[in-house]
């Protein structure tokens, strides 16, 4: 029960802390959270950003000068590339957050090595089939009428949509193609 | 080649999994079935079901993918149970079969599980197992992150990617463990199927596979009415894990880097979902009350 009531925290917090990113690409700051709203101005690639909330596409964000708009989240990134140490966490409260989730835990930074880890190459490896935790699982599987009603309840409507396309090599060609 | 098919499938009924899987009419795909060249065929001959299971999964029927699905499954809770909490375990079962009813293979068994594992990952095998981490539940943001997730895994399921990595490996992995096997072929069937599950799970699947999956993963989670960027969302938040914390290692090591991921999304998403009012779904914490009823 503590762990969820700690998540919920997490989102809260998530919403109230501004967390830093950078832009990925050169994208426009817009006024709204939409492709026809006004244009404040064009960030240059690798403008850092703070970002204050997220809606759907697009995050909210405030640039080093003080300007306040929408971006689309997809072209922000993170300051330090995935896979790499990143900055101390107490930077970054959410970070920070994710620490306490994880027991064990003391830092983010990728050279400390830590008490808990999860499932490795080894366990895999040592693994004897456990075929009675398959019927266990079985038995919490539900069926379609249970799936309906709890979308439902959620008010999760169904929408028609395609598949993506499978990249074409000329992706970025495309991209100007089709513009925004 | 009957007999052969009836040995296989002797064989796979007489393991641990015992008689739960008694009533499912699968052997190893692609035994008994096709092979003209029947000539000098000797059942004792490791060699065989190198031959065999490499062309196996071409003609692998649907009880014999979720046949194999199911010994996956069993060795992945070989490594990790389940979280014991009823609740969360039908929510997740609930949400999943949710997102896997928008897609072309609505009547798997699909079946989702929590594995008892602070790290974050997640996993699909054959047929319609998934499974997340405790962990990976854990630092969700939102519901629609945990949706793009289970529909990164389903995506999988719909493709055949682990099913198909099995037919490439085949000939490699029983050459490897099933020549150094000793005594009659057909225990050491099983166990190099299961060996190769293993080694598959450990090293991950091609990397297109993955980005296939993102790209089915966006959209699955858009038709079931969430915010279609929840996986995007939690791909930018593996951007800035460390690749050092050991409850990301395996997901790192498995999987290509987060910031490729987000940038091929970034190319294909562009607008298209803008005009959907996808939800970002209920906090964790009323979902376990809600299922606890």
């Amino acid at each position: 029960m503590k762990r969820w009531i700690l998540m919920l925290t997490g989102l809260l917090a998530g919403a109230a802390w501004a967390e830093s990113a950078l832009t990925s690409r050169s994208t426009e700051l817009q006024s709204q959270p939409q492709s026809d709203s006004a244009v404040i101005t064009t960030l240059t690639e690798n403008t850092k950003v703070e970002v204050i909330a997220r809606k759907g596409a697009w995050s909210q964000v405030k640039t080093a000068t003080g300007q306040t708009g929408w971006v689309r989240m997809l072209s922000l990134k993170s300051e330090v590339s995935g896979q790499q140490a990143p900055a101390a966490s107490s930077s970054n409260p959410v970070g920070a957050l994710g620490n306490l989730l994880t027991a064990g835990r003391t830092s983010n930074t990728g050279t400390v090595t830590t008490g808990v880890r999860g499932l490795s190459e080894e366990d895999l490896q040592n693994a004897q089939a456990n075929p009675a935790e398959v019927e266990k699982m079985q038995r919490f599987s539900v069926d379609k009428n249970a799936a309906q009603s709890f979308a439902q309840r959620s008010k999760l409507s169904p929408a028609k949509v395609d598949y993506l396309p499978e990249p074409t090599a000329a992706g970025n060609t495309q991209r100007n193609a089709e513009g925004g | 080649m009957r007999t052969m098919k009836r040995t296989l499938a002797t064989v796979l009924l007489a393991t641990a999994c015992g008689g739960a899987f008694a009533q499912l009419p699968f052997s190893l795909p692609g035994f008994g079935k096709g092979s003209s060249d029947s000539k000098g065929i000797n059942l004792d001959s490791i060699g065989n079901f190198v031959s065999n299971i490499g062309k196996a999964t071409k003609e692998t029927t649907e009880p014999e993918e979720i046949g194999i699905g199911k010994e996956f499954a069993a060795t992945l809770l070989g490594a990790k149970p389940l979280v014991n909490d009823p609740a969360l375990q039908r929510y997740v079962n609930t949400l999943g079969l949710w997102l896997a009813m928008q897609t072309e293979r609505p009547d798997l068994p699909w079946t989702f599980g929590v594995l008892d594992d602070p790290g974050f990952n997640a996993f699909a095998t054959p047929g319609g197992y998934i499974f997340v981490t405790k962990g990976l539940v854990q630092r969700m943001q939102s519901e629609a992150e945990l949706a793009g997730v289970l529909a990164h895994e389903i995506g999988h399921v719909l493709k055949k990617h682990h099913l198909r990595a099995v037919q490439k490996n085949a000939g490699f992995a029983l050459v490897g463990d099933v020549l150094s096997a000793t005594g009659k072929g057909n225990p050491e069937a099983r166990s190099a199927l299961i060996n190769i599950g293993k080694k598959l799970y450990a090293s991950g699947l091609d990397k297109d596979d993955e980005f296939e999956a993102d790209r089915l993963g966006v959209v699955i989670a858009a038709r079931a009415g969430y915010d279609a960027y929840g996986l995007p969302s939690v791909l930018q938040m593996l951007q800035r894990q460390s690749g050092g914390d050991g409850n990301f290692s395996l997901l790192f090591k498995t999987h290509p880097v987060p910031a490729a991921r987000v940038e091929m999304l970034d190319r294909l998403m562009k607008d298209r979902f803008d005009a959907l009012n996808g939800v970002e779904g209920q906090a964790l914490s009323a979902r376990m009350t809600e299922f606890k009823k």
